[in-house]
């Protein structure tokens, strides 16, 4: 049964909401878990300052980074999907995993640039690479007469994925240990670092993109009928593409610089979100946008509890999360068709 | 008024010429039928036409203008094409396929008004789809598949629409069907038609005038009138007249 | 009497023998085969046996090479792995390979008549005997380990007395640190392996020579149930856990004031341990966390630090 998208949104971002205010609630003391629902109190009139400097400057820009996330991560993979009708687009097909990945580790390979510049390099180096990334599968995806077509695209970011990997495997080889582990971690994907202003810059990127994206829906939905029947009513398809692969690349290069590679979600939720109420492009921005960013803040509050203190990386809880989850969706559809 | 015009074109890929199509006029209400043997450029001409491919010499022109210089958009209002095949997503209702037909005429924030949804309903109850907007493409027979793809273009509203072997997979009684939607469509909103076909007998019946593409230059029969078609054809194509049909 | 001084000459010199031989943390047995073989068990229970102790050795690990040196054996290494720098400039003329991803045939390209392999699966292992290479796996993962394998070194090198000598003193610094410290008051110890990000630091937990040496030091883990050596936690577990002192294992904050960077990080500004200055910067990583003798001293500072900070404020509150 197809639901309608307009409530079932309504009640992503509720859900969303709810999700976010507990996320918050969630903390840490030494080895334990503490659970301070009313946050807001402590926050604003509590007596513990150290406690609520914990709560503005660490916990609700780490909620806030998730949300952001994986809102971008579901509408980049949304609309590859959309343009590719390929289910298994990903928004990292574009590159961009491969060029975030190789700055990172290379920026980890040189000892001390991290802690000499700061932190706040490895962001900014993680979205220059990824948008690098894209430039050049672009370049390469180019076919006869300059046209940027979809196999294209996809083929051109196997490529620049492959060569990076490459590259990051002779980075990664001469780390010593210790840092290969930090390199490590930061690629399996972990919300946390960004703060205020860096989250403030990233939501401004992730609402004009999706807005953008959602006014191109209709257009996008054409692509039902194949890139040249497309073309036949009325899309612009080589303008599209070229902003979709931007779009998509940009959402996907700020989530990464925000948490890392967090994979699944651009994946899994446009699938969940087809399957739960159909193919409109449109109206499934904002319920991928919704449902992406509820998967990850509670992705990321489980994987900063589960084996509390120590944490997950937050790309290992979304493969188990999603994956069931997926599973439960597609043998829906099954039962439906049969 | 004339609708539809070709100057002087040559239709081709590359530096590759396959058709000389020369220059013919089509009015509102009018239809032409394009006939040859397999290979002989029609789909190219028909593609050149409406602007998928660009033309190697001369100019298509519709409504005075020329199809060139359109923006996609515009193209789309001025055009349509049902090609023979595409990759259409099965998964689509017919709704959301015929709702497609309606994307030259998106918002500026891509969204489609009262005035597109009452298109659309139009143009499934011309064709016979309304009653299976719900159905997915794949679910359908061929000649059901076949309407829901005509309303889509119908809800483009164009006023000229190009038809590449429509009724190839149909039988009889759906052949019948769509010939029924096309002359609804002639009659209510005078739509020219270009329709490349087999069917020699649909091109005398439902054509006004016939063109004919035989080694890389079209010749235009004239208006069809009944055998003329098929004699031009036997003489076309040198076999037996028994086996034209 | 020349008979009677040859006699005492012989009962001498069979009592020196037997003294050299004499078995100690290394199972050598009595009554070897050999005057000067060496017979043992490594890490991983296989037996190591050498004609004589070895002259030419591949030391793949920084604790290693540290060690062999610190017994005398430095001139009989011929082969270091990638990350042992020290003693500069001793091992400087040694070449390195890589010590992780061991080559096998690379390393025996150097002709060793022993190759030391730190924490090996037995895999390596194997490939070196089947070419004939000597090989001992040795695996000290606490530090009165790394003190019975300095032996274990020593009888492999032929320094085997300089090697209890160096092990002694290093059980000797752990007994009298251990004696310094008060039973009631231990301090609980932040241990920050590196810093980069400030909103995930990573720890040591249970199985690191740091963590080990935070407890033989007097103090205790600020944040406990640690899976593993290290770990990645959320800077508000060790925030909220207001340690009493905190205790920089990397150089991330070097030429700085360590405690005002702390301070400054997000979130960090009520850490006390940083407003108090109980930020412990100026310990060498090295000297915490290589399996070596070096551990001894870095034992050693760090209880003086924590006693001496303690002793500042008029104890831990």
């Amino acid at each position: 049964m197809r639901l309608r998208a307009v409530p079932v949104t309504l009640c992503a971002f509720a859900l969303l909401a709810v999700a976010a205010y507990v996320a918050t609630a969630l903390g840490s003391r030494g080895g334990e878990l503490t659970l301070e629902l009313d946050w807001p109190h402590r926050l604003f009139a509590g007596a513990d300052r150290g406690l609520a400097a914990v709560i503005a400057e660490l916990r609700a820009p780490r909620v806030a980074a998730a949300a952001l996330t994986g809102a971008a991560l579901a509408v980049a993979g949304l609309v590859l999907q959309g343009v590719s009708r390929n289910p298994l687009a990903d928004p990292f097909l574009l590159g961009v995993s491969g060029g975030a990945g190789v700055v990172v580790v290379a920026l980890y390979a040189v000892p001390s640039v991290i802690p000499t510049l700061g932190w706040w390099i490895v962001p900014v180096g993680a979205f220059a690479g990824a948008q690098a990334a894209t430039a050049l599968v672009l370049t390469l995806s180019r076919g006869p007469r300059g046209r940027v077509t979809v196999l294209g695209l996809i083929l051109g970011g196997v490529v620049v994925n492959a060569f990076c990997a490459a590259i990051m495997t002779v980075l990664l080889v001469s780390l010593e240990p210790l840092r290969l582990r930090f390199a490590s971690f930061w690629l399996a994907g972990g919300v946390s670092s960004a703060e205020w202003g860096q989250i403030a810059i990233a939501a401004i990127g992730v609402g004009v993109a999706s807005v953008f994206m959602w006014a191109r829906g209709g257009a996008i939905n054409a692509f039902g009928l194949g890139e040249e029947g497309a073309g036949l009513v009325g899309v612009d398809t080589r303008r599209l593409l070229r902003e979709s692969a931007w779009a998509a690349s940009l959402l996907t290069g700020l989530a990464v610089s925000l948490s890392g590679m967090v994979g699944y979600v651009g994946l899994i939720v446009p699938h969940a979100v087809r399957l739960l109420v159909g193919g409109d492009v449109r109206a499934n921005v904002p319920l991928a946008a919704a449902s992406g960013a509820l998967i990850l803040v509670v992705g990321d509050a489980a994987a900063r509890s589960v084996i509390s203190p120590a944490e997950l990386p937050v790309g290992v809880l979304t493969a188990l999360i999603g994956t069931p989850i997926l599973f439960v969706l597609i043998r829906r559809e099954m039962r439906r068709g049969a | 008024m004339t609708l539809l015009e070709t100057r002087e074109l040559v239709c081709g890929y590359g530096a590759r010429a396959v058709v000389d199509a020369g220059s013919f006029l089509l009015e509102a209400g009018e239809s032409v039928s394009i006939i040859g043997l397999n290979g002989a450029g029609k789909s190219t001409c028909l593609r050149t036409i409406c602007g998928q491919l660009p033309p190697l010499a001369g100019d298509v022109l519709v409504n005075g203008r020329s199809v060139a210089a359109l923006a996609p958009r515009e193209r789309a209002r001025s055009i349509a094409f049902l090609p023979q095949h595409a990759e259409i997503d099965l998964g689509l209702s017919v709704e959301e396929l015929v709702r497609l037909g309606r994307t030259p005429y998106l918002g500026r924030f891509g969204h489609l008004g009262p005035d597109d949804a009452r298109q659309v309903e139009i143009a499934m109850e011309l064709c016979r789809v309304r009653g299976l907007r719900g159905a997915r493409l794949g679910e359908l027979s061929g000649g059901e598949r076949q309407r829901a793809r005509l309303a889509m273009v119908l809800a483009q509203e164009a006023p000229v629409v190009l038809l590449d072997e429509p009724t190839s997979h149909l039988d009889v009684v759906q052949r019948f069907a769509l010939h029924g939607v096309l002359a609804e469509m002639r009659e209510r909103r005078k739509t020219a038609f270009v329709i490349v076909s087999h069917a020699i007998a649909d091109a005398e019946r439902f054509g006004d005038s016939v063109i004919l593409i035989k080694d890389g230059k079209a010749g235009h029969l004239g208006p069809s009138k009944r055998g003329a078609v098929r004699a031009a054809l036997v003489a076309a194509a040198g076999i037996p007249e028994e086996w034209v049909y | 009497m020349v008979r009677g001084v040859t006699m005492t000459v012989g009962a001498i010199a069979v009592a020196a023998w037997a003294a050299c031989n004499s078995t100690g943390e290394g199972a050598v047995p009595s009554g070897s085969p050999a005057v000067g073989s060496v017979r043992l068990t490594d890490a991983l229970g296989r037996t190591v046996a050498l004609p004589r102790p070895a002259s030419r050795i591949a030391a793949l690990a920084p604790g290693f090479v540290e060690s062999l040196f610190a017994i005398g054996c430095g001139d009989r290494v011929i082969l270091r792995d990638t990350w042992s720098d020290f003693p500069a400039p001793g091992v400087d003329r040694i070449p390195k390979v890589d010590g992780v991803q061991v080559s096998v045939r690379n390393v025996a390209g150097f002709s060793p008549d022993l190759a030391i392999l730190f924490a090996d699966d037995g895999r390596n292992a194997d490939a070196f005997e089947r070419i004939g290479v000597p090989v001992a796996v040795l695996h000290p993962d606490t530090y009165a380990q790394v003190a019975a394998d300095l032996v274990k070194l020593g009888a492999l090198c032929g320094r085997e007395a300089d090697a209890r000598r160096e092990a002694e003193a290093m059980l000797a610094v752990r007994d009298e640190v251990a004696r310094g410290i008060s039973a009631s008051q231990r301090p609980s110890v932040y241990v920050e392996i590196d810093g980069s990000d400030p909103t995930r630091p990573w720890t040591a937990g249970p199985g690191s020579f740091v963590a080990e040496l935070v407890e033989l030091a007097g103090g205790r883990n600020a944040v406990t149930g640690i899976p593993g050596g290290y770990a990645q936690i959320s800077a508000e577990s060790i925030i909220r856990a207001a340690p009493d002192f905190v205790l920089l294992a990397h150089d991330g904050l070097a030429g700085r004031d360590a405690a005002a960077e702390i301070l400054r990080r997000r979130g960090w500004s009520s850490l006390g341990a940083a407003s108090r200055g109980r930020v412990i910067a100026d310990i060498d990583g090295d000297l915490l966390s290589r399996p070596g003798p070096r551990l001894a001293d870095g034992l050693r500072r760090l209880a003086a630090a924590l006693r001496a900070r303690s002793a500042a404020d008029g104890g831990v509150p």
